[in-house]
């Protein structure tokens, strides 16, 4: 057990790194000392903080709170980085044994040849054994990166653009074994490299015994396997011949299956308005593959009308509405990155295409609601969109129904 | 007081402290060193309390040293001998390499017109503003009288000589608060006068442009009364002495303090345009007159000369108001009078000099003068910070054209770093988990892992620092210029300090670790704008950020996010400003581009240096701005020819023939670009010394300026003799130079040919080509958009 005096010295260290890291672009989330995980109550959720840059209240409300509390939250003694938020990326290596004199070699050799420029920190014991290491960097798109790695024999590796990353000066302490995370680079987390070539990311990676590394920019998933769709073809779909129409059924579908947020952003594109933050969910999908908020969403929209035998230039209508208010959103916005360009000029073209052949495209897994993760929904159910619509058919005949005859 | 100057009277060196009123003190002084040891012949030296820090090349570091002796020479070109000797012996010298007017005015300055001198050492930096303020009123009252002579040659078109006639003088009297000038001039057997008008009025300052070297010597030569008057240091009459200070010298060292490029330092229309003091109708008279021809003209137009004699005294004058005041400031904060600051060899001389005087009488140390035994440098195969480029990062290919991109530059970076870093040359140690800089030797890298520590240089940089956010302040809320010029020419040469060849407190730690963080902080920034705040930049150069917007008030929020990151990570010291927002800009390489601000001026970067005709120099920005409209570089650049006068279709290059030889190696470089070669066939035209073999010798050469108006062509340069009316008289000149140490062997070969105007228009169009291949990549990124 930690003397107050230690925890209470702990906590104002880490509320200044924290300060620091968030005002540098980071998300810092407050772990507990008994866990690498943060630091919610029961039923709280976080998963929004994996996708979306934090609030200053956010950070404020939530983590130096956490942070600084001694009673409830007294065993946070940790803050995590989330990758991919603020462009880190965390290459986490895993050493296989302790005190091997190879890994030792390969760690030195690390901070002497890029301590000077990019964030490198270990764990160590009190004891003084020595643990896994974390470089981080900052990168272009940190989401759409995909790096694989061969992994030396010392240990395991891992380049983590997604999840969360426990850092320094971070107190680790599992069954009373206390460990903490020591910062061994000049320059911390917020003045990190930003590795526009990722050339620095690949010589680290050989430094640390890495054989082959491919790095790649991450495709949108295919999944061979899952939903096998409903199918209906109804003919009654042949009567929704304007763009209108087409958005009226999507909201009363929303209704029938009770999802909030499909309707309001539903709502929002037949008000002429897109609202929704482009991100790349790759984290909470699988982390094999790469998506965004927009190609799950517009996945949900144009499945439901190729479900519902909407013709096809109607559906076509639709996604290029969709396009329009999506660079408008883009231009209101200020938003330059090439991917999002990327996404309105080919993603969603390809999204149409496989929306019409029922093809599986890009969705969220069960369990990590894309429109609760986007703060539109508030109901706690577990459900995505697509398992609601797969599991009632009859949602569509009933949309259907009210929207081609007034029902 | 106000100056201290050093007058050669005889074989003689005299200094004097002079004070307000015109009364001057003659001073004894000796020039002197610190040294370890002391030379064997030398007649006079003592043992001082101070300490010296010498350099441990092995180890890296300052290392104290006790005794240390202060040694006296008996004329100042003793010393680099007597330093010779003690280096010989094994010891160590420091201040060795000191300018002995500097060394006398650090010496014998106490005050400048009431204000205790060095400023660093008797003020703290909250009392700079009104110390400044008070300095500055005082200031603006001295009188200063600035003149300008014509000679006739003895030889019609040659350049003239000592002693020949001076026909025309004309001189100007102002003051340097914002006072008007009176300008008269004397004309043939009234410029005897001149010696009367100096002694009847009291002056404070007499000023020239390349006095030193043309006006003083021609008038001394010609005009008996002058002779033991006019000095290149003062003008002395009996006990009252007035200090002289040639502007041009000043122009050379301060100039980039003034904004002022290094091609717009030479001629007094240069300048006086680039300072914006010089009317429209003033420039015209100035580029009307052909100087070469000077007497002719007056024979010819008499009214037009000795306008044109005025505008120059005139012009000379608004320059001095302009750049005296922060140079009497730069004294009060150095110690070292504007006549000295005349004569330093380089502009980190300055800080260099004023740092080591402040460490001897504040701390009683002393710095090791050293030669530099290591480079810097970004390396080819280096990795991240240290990778070559990392300093001129581009994300893009050039050509390349953008619009709505914002300009954010860094607020005194180098400066900053200094102070927030804690970076003092003595204190810097190697050490295990420091900032890793890599230092070049013999073709091989070393790497060192530096640990900063403030001590005592720290503290004379921290007062600049502090003092420089007192002056920006003055300048921002009051309008007062003037310090803040004095305080940012004095800080630019810190830098210096550390980097050089040669110098007292030379670490190249110090150096290598400012410019590898200066590159780091470049790329943490751009991360934080692409990464965090998503926008792109696509180009950074060392202290600034080029970085696309949606608007003005997008680059604003930009600019705010990330003086706040700034500021969060490495204290208040460190902002960026949102320096210009280009509507347009166009990218030809790293250095190297055109654009358009929103608020419709041109900014033109990298191009400007290369040679072209007059025309095109003066009229680039509206060549640019039509060529970013859309225009074909081609058919602009024809028409600007085309309609050009004759005369504005040669290049113009001016230059001392003392630039052609490298200081540093001790030997004369081999002239390689037009613009030289026409310089050196001007001077030998002017000579009458073409066709045979000619040597020209350091020691010898005239240090004022030449000017040529030139066009190369194929193996020969046409030397612009004279306008004809339907064309140009030429001399077509083929220049030969061979490098011989301190000698240049020369043959100007040659004969004079009448060129006609459309052949002109051919050669001037050819002489383009290099600025018009720049604008054509401009006009090709424009219609492919490569990168919007």
């Amino acid at each position: 057990m930690l003397s107050q005096k230690l925890v209470t010295r702990v906590k104002e260290v880490l509320s200044r790194v924290a300060e620091v890291y968030y005002s540098a672009g980071l998300n810092v989330l407050p772990t507990w000392s008994w866990k690498k995980i943060p630091a919610v109550r029961k039923g709280e959720g976080y998963e929004k903080w994996l996708v979306r840059r934090m609030t200053r209240e956010e950070f404020e409300s939530f983590t130096l709170a956490r942070i600084r509390d001694t009673k409830e939250f007294r065993n946070v003694l940790g803050i995590a980085i989330v990758n991919g938020i603020g462009g880190v990326v965390t290459i986490d290596y895993d050493v296989a044994k302790n005190g091997s004199p190879e890994i030792e070699e390969r760690v030195r050799r690390l901070v002497r040849e890029f301590g000077s420029f990019v964030y490198i920190e270990r764990r160590v014991g009190a004891d003084g054994s020595k643990y896994g290491v974390h470089v981080v960097l900052r990168v272009p798109n940190p989401r759409e990166l995909d790096v694989r790695v061969e992994h030396p024999y010392s240990g395991e590796i891992t380049v983590r653009t997604n999840g969360i990353t426990v850092v320094a000066p971070s107190i680790y302490a599992p069954r009373s074994r206390i460990s903490q995370y020591v910062k061994l680079s000049f320059v911390d987390i917020s003045t990190t490299y930003y590795d526009k070539d990722l050339s620095v990311l690949k010589e680290i990676l050989l430094v640390l015994g890495v054989t082959k590394i491919d790095v790649g920019k991450g495709a949108p998933a295919r999944i061979g396997s899952g939903f096998r769709g409903v199918r209906i073809g109804l003919r009654m779909g042949r009567e929704i011949d304007s763009v209108e129409k087409a958005l009226r059924l999507l909201a009363e579908v929303g209704k029938v299956l009770g999802c909030v947020g499909f309707v309001k952003v539903v709502e929002g594109i037949a008000r002429g308005e897109w609202f929704v933050e482009y991100r790349i969910l790759r984290e909470v999908v699988n982390v094999n593959h790469t998506r965004s908020t927009w190609t799950i969403i517009e996945n949900h929209i144009f499945r439901t009308l190729a479900e519902a035998g909407v013709r096809e230039e109607i559906v076509w209508q639709v996604a290029n509405l969709i396009r329009s208010l999506e660079e408008e959103f883009l231009k209101r916005n200020g938003v330059s990155d090439a991917a999002v360009y990327d996404h309105i000029y080919e993603n969603l073209e390809n999204n149409v295409e496989q929306a019409l052949k029922f093809s599986e495209h890009g969705h969220e897994p069960s369990g990590a609601c894309i429109y609760r993760l986007l703060d539109l929904c508030p109901n706690p159910c577990n459900s995505t969109f697509l398992t609601k619509l797969f599991s009632n058919p009859q949602s569509l005949k009933i949309a259907l129904m009210r929207v081609v005859n007034g029902v | 007081m106000y100056e201290v100057v050093v007058v050669k009277q005889g074989a003689r060196l005299h200094a004097y402290r002079i004070h307000e009123g015109g009364s001057a003190e003659r001073v004894s002084h000796k020039p002197w060193f610190l040294s370890t040891k002391v030379p064997r012949d030398v007649e006079e030296f003592e043992e001082t309390d101070l300490t010296m820090y010498i350099f441990d090349v092995g180890a890296l570091r300052f290392v104290p040293t006790k005794p240390v002796f202060k040694v006296y020479a008996a004329h100042p070109a003793q010393v680099p001998r007597l330093s010779k000797e003690v280096e010989k012996l094994g010891g160590r010298v420091s201040m060795a390499n000191v300018r002995y007017s500097a060394r006398t005015s650090m010496d014998l300055t106490t005050d400048v017109l009431g204000v205790k001198t060095p400023i660093p050492l008797h003020f703290s930096p909250s009392d700079v503003a009104s110390v400044m303020e008070e300095l500055l009123e005082k200031s603006s009252k001295l009188k200063v009288l600035a003149f300008d002579i014509e000679v006739k040659p003895s030889k019609p078109g040659a350049f003239p000589s000592p002693g020949d006639p001076v026909f025309l003088v004309s001189y100007a009297v102002t003051d340097l608060g914002r006072g008007s000038e009176e300008v008269q001039v004397l004309e043939g057997d009234e410029v005897h006068d001149f010696a009367k008008v100096l002694r009847s009025e009291r002056f404070d300052y007499v000023v020239g442009f390349v006095s030193k070297s043309f006006d003083i010597p021609y008038l001394t030569a010609y005009i008996e009364d002058l002779k033991n008057v006019l000095h290149p240091q003062a003008v002395v009459l009996g006990s009252r002495i007035v200090p002289h200070v040639d502007l041009a010298e000043l122009v050379a060292s301060h100039g980039s303090g003034f904004g002022l490029s290094l091609s717009e330092r030479l001629a007094l229309d240069d300048v006086a345009d680039a300072l914006g003091v010089a009317s429209e109708e003033e420039l015209e008279i100035e580029s009307s007159v052909d100087r070469t021809k000077i007497f002719e003209e007056y024979r010819r137009d008499r009214e037009k000369v000795v306008k044109y004699s005025a505008i120059d005294s005139l012009l000379t004058a608004r320059i001095a108001r302009v750049i005296l005041p922060p140079t009497i400031m730069i004294y009060a904060l150095t110690g070292i009078s504007p006549s000295a600051q005349t004569e330093l060899p380089s502009q980190g001389a300055l800080a260099e000099y004023a740092m080591a005087d402040y460490l001897v009488r504040k701390h009683g140390a002393c710095l090791e003068l050293r030669s530099r035994s290591f480079d810097i440098g970004e390396l080819d195969n280096g990795l991240g910070i240290y990778r070559s480029g990392s300093k001129n990062y581009a994300s893009f290919t050039p050509p390349t054209y953008f619009e709505n991109v914002a300009v954010f530059d860094f607020n005194m970076l180098y400066p900053t770093i200094y102070f927030v870093d804690g970076v003092d040359a003595v204190k810097m140690r190697l050490c295990s988990d420091g900032f890793r800089i890599p230092l070049i030797s013999g073709g091989g890298v070393k790497w060192f892992s530096v640990c900063t520590e403030p001590g005592m240089v720290h503290e004379w940089l921290s007062w600049l620092y502090h003092a420089r956010a007192v002056t920006k302040k003055l300048k921002k809320e009051r309008g007062l210029e003037v310090p803040d010029q004095a305080i940012k020419i004095l800080a630019n040469s810190a830098y210096g300090i550390f980097s050089k060849a040669r110098g007292n407190g030379l670490n190249e730690l110090v150096s290598a670790y400012i410019f590898f963080r200066a590159n780091q902080i470049l790329n943490v920034s751009i991360g934080f704008v692409e990464a965090v705040l998503g926008k792109r930049v696509v180009y950074g150069d060392t202290d600034s950020l080029f970085v696309v917007v949606e608007s003005e008030e997008d680059a604003t929020k930009i600019e705010e996010a990330l003086n706040e990151f700034l500021t969060k990570r490495f204290g208040s010291a460190m902002s960026v400003k949102l320096e210009r927002i280009f509507s347009k800009v166009a990218f030809t390489g790293k250095k190297n581009y055109v654009g358009i601000t929103s608020d419709g001026k041109v900014v033109i970067k990298g191009i400007t240096r290369f040679e072209a005709p007059q025309i095109v120099k003066e009229r680039l920005e509206d060549i640019v701005r039509e060529v970013l409209g859309g225009a074909d570089p081609l058919t602009v650049m024809k028409r600007v020819i085309s309609s050009a006068p004759t005369r504005k279709l040669f290049g113009r290059s001016t230059k001392r023939l003392l630039e052609l030889y490298d200081e540093e190696e001790g030997r004369f470089k081999r002239p390689t670009h037009s613009a030289s070669k026409a310089v050196i066939a001007r001077y030998l035209i002017e000579r009458e010394a073409v066709g045979g073999v000619v040597e020209l010798e350091r020691d010898l050469l005239p240090d004022y300026p030449i000017s040529a108006l030139y066009l190369p062509a194929n193996s020969s340069i046409y030397i612009l003799l004279e306008e004809s009316g339907s064309g140009a008289k030429c001399f077509a000149a083929r220049v030969d130079a061979e490098p011989l140490g301190n000698r240049l062997r020369v043959r100007v070969s040659g004969s004079v040919v009448e060129l006609d105007r459309e052949r002109i228009e051919v050669l001037a169009l050819r002489f383009c080509s290099t600025i018009l291949k720049i604008l054509s990549k401009v006009r090709e990124a424009i219609v492919q958009r490569r990168l919007v």
